[in-house]
């Protein structure tokens, strides 16, 4: 089965959806009721819809951020006032009944069963998940006609990923559950804008091969361009995102907080070449040094990014339109090959990329930890330990 | 010996005769860690030409204790809108980047290291250089105006 690659809506989610259907980039879309108000979603194209998987964010169930209020499956909104006692033994079932009848009036490519997000290793984690949420929607699943593949969302954090034991226990959990897959979130501790933690996605290579040796689905979703590593455990579905908390999960947008002035980050502009965001006062440098533009990515978007009207701005359209394209493409070759021919093609680019680099430190280029290349060194390692896994070197 | 805190280094260092060069006299200015730049200097440096205010050339300074690659890196990003830019280090741990001083003069950045004394040895000195990229460099023109002007 091909990789698809489904955009993570939020904040901007017209960006995703124009990507979507103007640019035919990406296969689907995973629909944000946080950022989405209902009306808005019932009026979606159809075919869009058939395409997609909605999301119903119950990570924290007592707080309906957002449009999350305009949905009355939300468990708050459902219990007026979520409490975990009393939702449990009067409103799990309801909610998960008109949870249920929403999706499958969508119509959508799967349906989705939410959990709720856990800090550290709670060891009464799938207890909880199991009596608030999930054995509730697996009764109405089975109660109405659901004619598509039922995922159950997994937001799982680096400590439980770790944890072989703890881990090991969530796995034989969700494959003893009736369930057609998974929707994996993976909530990191780091800060740095690509994922270096070998162990964290050499385990995430794992649990993915897992779960697909087990004849389950797996999308994978927040995915920054680590995706293109992940795709060597063959998930079904990788996502794109648009502004960086659509591509690593942060439970504060969720969360309500006090609003306080923010400095929003500077530019990046995505580059297949290096497979990395360069911030962008270094792109103008690299124009310098690369006057017939081989080294960026050619799309339209680009065109208009490099007007000189131009006003790099993170909140420009333009940024993320063309990371859907080029990151997509790079995924799209990836997709077309399997095992053994897949890690080779990863290989070929990550060394290509670190090539990219060292040309570009000859020519004196210095950039710093969230521009450079560090990530690709990490990214082969774990790639050569997971292909020696697979019997593929 | 070492020094105990960057702070310490920084009071060092602007007590010496090489940056109160820089900044004393007519037409010329500083600013500790100035914000809304490509990154966040320790100190900028302004020379007007006397002869026209708004011609200024700026040299930004990164000042560490030891880690050289770091500091490396965070003075490349400051050539986005100064002139010059230098790393200045330790001297107790200055030999890892003078043994890298090659990235040094290949990235065009300076390197200078201090003593607990106060002695400044001077490794690597950069040339003048157009910074590359216009819109930090219009920013810290913005920046910089208030102090042309008084």
């Amino acid at each position: 089965m091909k990789l698809k690659v489904f955009h993570q809506l939020g904040f901007r989610y017209n960006w995703n959806i124009d990507s979507l259907v103007d640019d035919d980039c990406g296969d689907g879309l995973i629909i944000a009721p946080r950022y989405m108000p209902r009306d808005i979603v019932d009026k979606m194209d159809p075919a869009i819809l058939q395409a997609s998987m909605f999301d119903p964010q119950f990570f924290l169930p007592a707080t309906p951020k957002g449009k999350l209020e305009t949905y009355d499956f939300f468990p708050d909104v459902t219990a007026n006032g979520f409490e975990t006692v009393d939702f449990a033994d009067n409103h799990a079932s309801d909610c998960a009944h008109k949870c249920i009848e929403y999706q499958n009036g969508l119509g959508l490519a799967y349906v989705t069963i939410p959990t709720r997000y856990f800090p550290g290793t709670p060891s009464s984690f799938i207890d909880q998940q199991s009596n608030t949420f999930v054995n509730n929607f697996i009764t109405e699943i089975e109660k109405h006609v659901v004619d598509k593949p039922v995922l159950l969302q997994l937001v799982l954090n680096e400590l439980m990923i770790k944890d072989e034991d703890y881990m090991s226990d969530i796995l034989n959990w969700v494959t003893g559950t009736k369930i057609d897959g998974i929707y994996l979130i993976v909530e990191r501790s780091s800060i740095s804008k690509q994922v270096k933690d070998s162990e964290l996605l050499l385990a995430l290579l794992d649990i993915t091969t897992a779960l697909k040796e087990n004849g389950l689905i797996v999308v994978i979703g927040y995915l920054n361009a680590e995706s293109l590593l992940l795709s060597l455990a063959n998930p079904d579905v990788v996502t794109i995102g648009a502004y960086e908390n659509m591509r690593s999960f942060d439970i504060k947008v969720f969360q309500e907080v006090e609003k306080t002035p923010m400095h929003g980050p500077n530019p990046r502009l995505y580059m297949s070449q290096l497979m990395q965001w360069v911030e962008y006062p270094y792109i103008g440098l690299l124009r310098k040094l690369y006057p017939a533009g081989e080294i960026f990515d050619s799309t339209k978007y680009r065109a208009e990014m490099f007007e000189k009207t131009f006003n790099w701005h993170f909140g420009k359209p333009q940024l993320y339109k063309h990371h859907f394209v080029v990151i997509t493409d790079q995924l799209k070759s990836l997709g077309e090959l399997t095992g053994k021919d897949r890690f080779n093609l990863f290989s070929d680019m990550t060394m290509s990329a670190i090539e990219r680099y060292n040309q570009l430190s000859a020519q004196g280029i210095v950039f710093d930890s969230n521009s450079d290349g560090s990530h690709l060194y990490i990214w082969l390692t774990v790639a050569n330990l997971y292909a020696t896994k697979m019997g593929w070197r | 010996m070492p020094y105990e805190s960057e702070q310490a280094l920084f009071d060092v260092a602007l007590q010496t005769p090489f940056f109160k060069k820089l900044v004393a006299g007519e037409n010329r200015a500083q600013i500790v860690e100035p914000k809304g730049l490509f990154g966040i200097p320790d100190l900028l440096t302004i020379h007007a030409k006397r002869n026209n205010v708004n011609k200024i050339t700026t040299t930004s300074f990164e000042m560490k204790l030891k880690n050289w690659k770091r500091a490396l890196a965070q003075a490349f990003k400051y050539k986005a809108f100064s002139e010059f830019s230098y790393v200045v280090i330790d001297h107790h741990y200055a030999m890892p980047a003078i043994k890298n001083i090659s990235k040094f003069q290949l990235a065009n950045i300076g390197l200078l290291s201090i003593d607990t004394k106060g002695r400044i040895y001077r490794h690597v000195t950069p040339v003048k250089e157009e910074p590359y990229c216009e819109s930090f460099r219009q920013q810290l023109l913005n920046l910089v105006q208030p102090l042309s002007q008084s």
